[in-house]
């Protein structure tokens, strides 16, 4: 049952406005139109769009920019000093603002056209920075991981708003047969806040991201119980039928009866398409060795990044990888050897994914965002770790119809303020909406009174960034 | 449903009333009985517009086929608490006890255990009604949230009904359904025609000539194949049968009972 939440705000009020009685009429007529309620229905895009599908390359718990991909040599020359008062004061999760400046102990080098530069922790993803726009002024709300997360996915710290990829699917439908549009891949425990970071929100629950599961069959109820078999399975659907359409046959016309009946056949279908996709021992032993998969450090996060490619092919259009799920990334002590094994679990898996995605010519239509919930102070925490930044770290996107080697913003001497072209939350939300063909005032949701839209009540598209 | 009055739509954000003299006589109404929530409740649902049959009717579809103006009741699907204690019901297995602490039914096969644990309550416990279902803040009971249950971080003022394939997995896969038709089926197994208990518990009506005809087809058939199935594969019986009935044709007979839950009759409350 769609609703009027679903239309476009001003069009309504300008239709309401103008035309009084006749206005409202024609409105009425459009919402009986939108009745059939297949939720997932393909819906047309705002403008052309430069990407079919999004992987997000989540590394939850906040890498650290000044370690990866922003040196700051200025640290190496304030190393042991407290930070000096003209970058301000700030507020950290754990207190550590008045801790000595920590320089990086990585070793850096320029990369590519663009000179990028990035640290040894990452050399094969180095290889890839002519394809890629770096973001290097990026900020947003929270302190804590939970809020964070959770703003990076919805844009509120606050629970309860649609997660992007439910917003895409609103705002699109699908583009497959079969399987979810909105998919989340794990590799190791459950993201901190759960479900709540790929919620449906107010939208309806249809809109929801679906976590696949790492053994088993990769979505709840796939299957029935062992006790019901193929052919049987097959007689209870066509029994199902046929009580549906003889209860049908009583109320012709009715949309959400037929809609219904289609979507036991979907189900029916995903039980033999969810599997096949997942089902990755049909890749040879190159694309598997190109993701890592033949090395227990990198297998985890490569198998994701390449069942992500094999999703992206089969019209998934929104997917989330998260790397150190549960706060893998939070590195308040010992962050050399806590990001070292990070990086390494990454580093070719996601350089395999862009090198597989360019070779399959799917690169153009795939974007591909790189980033944590916040970045990490440049002073230290216990010595050996870093505290959380929200103030000013590095994200990047690549393909899907971002500009090549650009470099976006910047940070201050010692990489805890974003101070040149501040680059929000909302920002890379309304940036990634534009790709996919949608504008973020325009996706509307009408909840409690008001037109609800992706970034709330601010952003705005990256346009310098857009090939 | 847009109606008289599309709730939260009405206004200078949403939808003109379809019938805004009434919708002043409500409101009027409203105030001239001492704001009683109740009385409007029995006013409403009292009225002969509230009590009309769901039945289509071709003349009146050729003047509103949207049933803007109200000719029949609109058709509307239980919601996710409605449709699994009607199941409990059904199969006998409602546990109508009231009060006390919230219970744990059996999550999907497989589905990790939510952040703080879901300890799955005692057989009889778990049957309790929906309302008694454990609420976790950040992750919703799993077949409630593919029948609409709303995000439990927000207020929300109406809930959604989407048609979705979840909600055929669940209802179709899941093993708690599947148990639920078990039970369904021995009690329907027990009476003297058992095809026609069968439709009286979940439609509460017997079933028709092509009904009857189309369940013995069924029945005939499903034997067969499952009788066919590998040997030494477990069948899902019902949870009580006579003693001289096939395994083959039992299964077939929860199979049967699991599809009237699963049908258009069974989750649209008309």
């Amino acid at each position: 049952m769609s609703e009027a939440g679903s239309q476009d705000a001003s069009r309504r009020a300008f239709l309401m406005r103008s035309c009084g009685g006749l206005g409202a009429l024609a409105f009425s007529a459009m919402l009986q139109a939108a009745d059939p309620p297949d939720p997932l229905a393909p819906k047309k895009p705002d403008h052309s769009p430069t990407a079919k599908s999004v992987s997000w390359l989540f590394m939850e718990g906040g890498p650290s920019h000044i370690d990866i991909f922003d040196p700051k040599p200025e640290l190496e020359r304030l190393a042991g000093q407290p930070m000096p008062v003209s970058f301000g004061k700030v507020i950290t999760a754990m207190g550590t603002a008045s801790n000595t400046l920590m320089p990086s102990s990585r070793k850096w080098k320029q990369y590519g056209q663009s000179g990028m530069w990035v640290s040894d922790w990452y050399p094969n993803i180095a290889q890839h920075v002519d394809d890629m726009t770096m973001f290097h002024s990026c900020w947003a709300d929270g302190l804590n991981h939970v809020g964070s997360v959770c703003q990076m996915n919805t844009g509120s710290i606050l629970a309860g708003r649609p997660s992007m990829g439910a917003w895409v699917t609103y705002g699109l439908g699908t583009a497959n047969n079969g399987l979810p549009t909105f998919v989340i891949l794990t590799d190791a425990g459950e993201g901190l806040g759960g479900a709540k970071n790929w919620s449906s929100g107010f939208l309806p629950a249809s809109y929801q991201g679906t976590l696949f599961r790492k053994e088993g069959a990769p979505i709840l109820d796939l299957a029935p119980p062992k006790t019901i078999g193929a052919e049987q399975q097959r007689g209870r659907l066509d029994l199902l039928g046929a009580l549906n359409r003889h209860y049908g046959e009583r109320r012709p016309q009715d949309m959400e009866l037929e809609a219904r009946l289609r979507t036991y056949e979907l189900a029916y279908r995903m039980q033999a398409s969810t599997p096949e996709a997942v089902d990755l021992s049909s890749e040879s032993e190159a694309t598997r060795r190109l993701y890592g998969m033949d090395d227990e450090v990198t297998a985890k996060f490569g198998a994701n990044c390449l069942l992500a490619r094999r999703l992206v092919e089969r019209g998934v259009r929104f997917i989330e990888l998260y790397s150190g799920s549960g706060s893998g990334w939070d590195s308040h002590v010992d962050i050399d050897n806590q990001h070292g094994r990070r990086c390494r679990e990454t580093d070719v898996p996601i350089a395999g994914l862009l090198t597989d995605l360019k070779a399959r010519g799917l690169l153009d239509s795939t974007l591909v965002v790189w980033g944590g919930e916040f970045g990490r102070t440049p002073f230290n925490e216990k010595g050996t770790g870093r505290d959380h930044n929200p103030w000013g770290f590095s994200m990047w996107m690549a393909g899907g119809g971002m500009k090549k080697g650009l470099i976006v913003g910047r940070t201050d001497e010692i990489g805890l303020r974003a101070v040149e072209r501040p680059v929000h939350v909302h920002d890379l939300h309304a940036t990634i909406l534009w790709c996919l063909g949608l504008d973020h005032v325009k996706v509307t949701y009408l909840h409690n009174g008001r037109s609800e839209r992706p970034t709330i009540v601010s952003g705005e598209v990256i346009k310098e960034a857009l090939a | 449903m847009r109606r008289v009055c599309a709730f939260v739509l009405i206004g200078c954000a949403g939808e003109r009333p379809a019938n805004p003299e009434l919708l002043d006589w409500l409101a009027q109404e409203f105030v001239r009985k001492g704001w009683s929530i109740k009385y409007m409740h029995r006013l409403i649902m009292t009225s002969s517009v509230y009590r009309q049959a769901p039945d289509y009717r071709k003349d009146a579809a050729a003047i509103d086929s949207g049933n803007r103006l109200l000719w029949a009741f609109p058709r509307h699907r239980l919601d996710s608490e409605v449709i699994r204690d009607s199941s409990l019901a059904v199969s006998g297995l409602l546990n109508l006890k009231m009060g006390g602490p919230s219970v744990y039914p059996e999550l999907p096969e497989g589905m990790i255990s939510p952040r703080g644990g879901w300890k799955v309550s005692a057989s009889e416990e778990r049957n309790r009604r929906s309302v008694y279902i454990f609420v976790k803040r950040n992750s919703r009971y799993p077949m409630m949230e593919a029948f609409d249950m709303p995000d439990t971080h927000e207020s929300c003022p109406r809930r959604d009904v989407t048609t979705t394939a979840p909600q055929a997995l669940a209802m179709l896969n899941d093993r708690v359904v599947l148990d639920w038709a078990r039970a369904f089926a021995g009690r329907a197994l027990a009476a003297k025609d058992p095809v026609d208990t069968a439709f009286r518990l979940a439609y509460s009506r017997p079933p028709d000539g092509w009904e009857k005809d189309s369940a013995a087809t069924f029945l005939e058939k499903q034997k067969r194949v499952i009788a066919a199935r590998p040997a030494g594969e477990k069948l899902a019986l019902p949870t009580t049968m006579p003693d001289s009935m096939e395994p083959a044709a039992a299964a077939a007979f929860v199979d049967f009972c699991q599809m009237l839950l699963n049908s258009n009759e069974f989750v649209y409350g008309n």
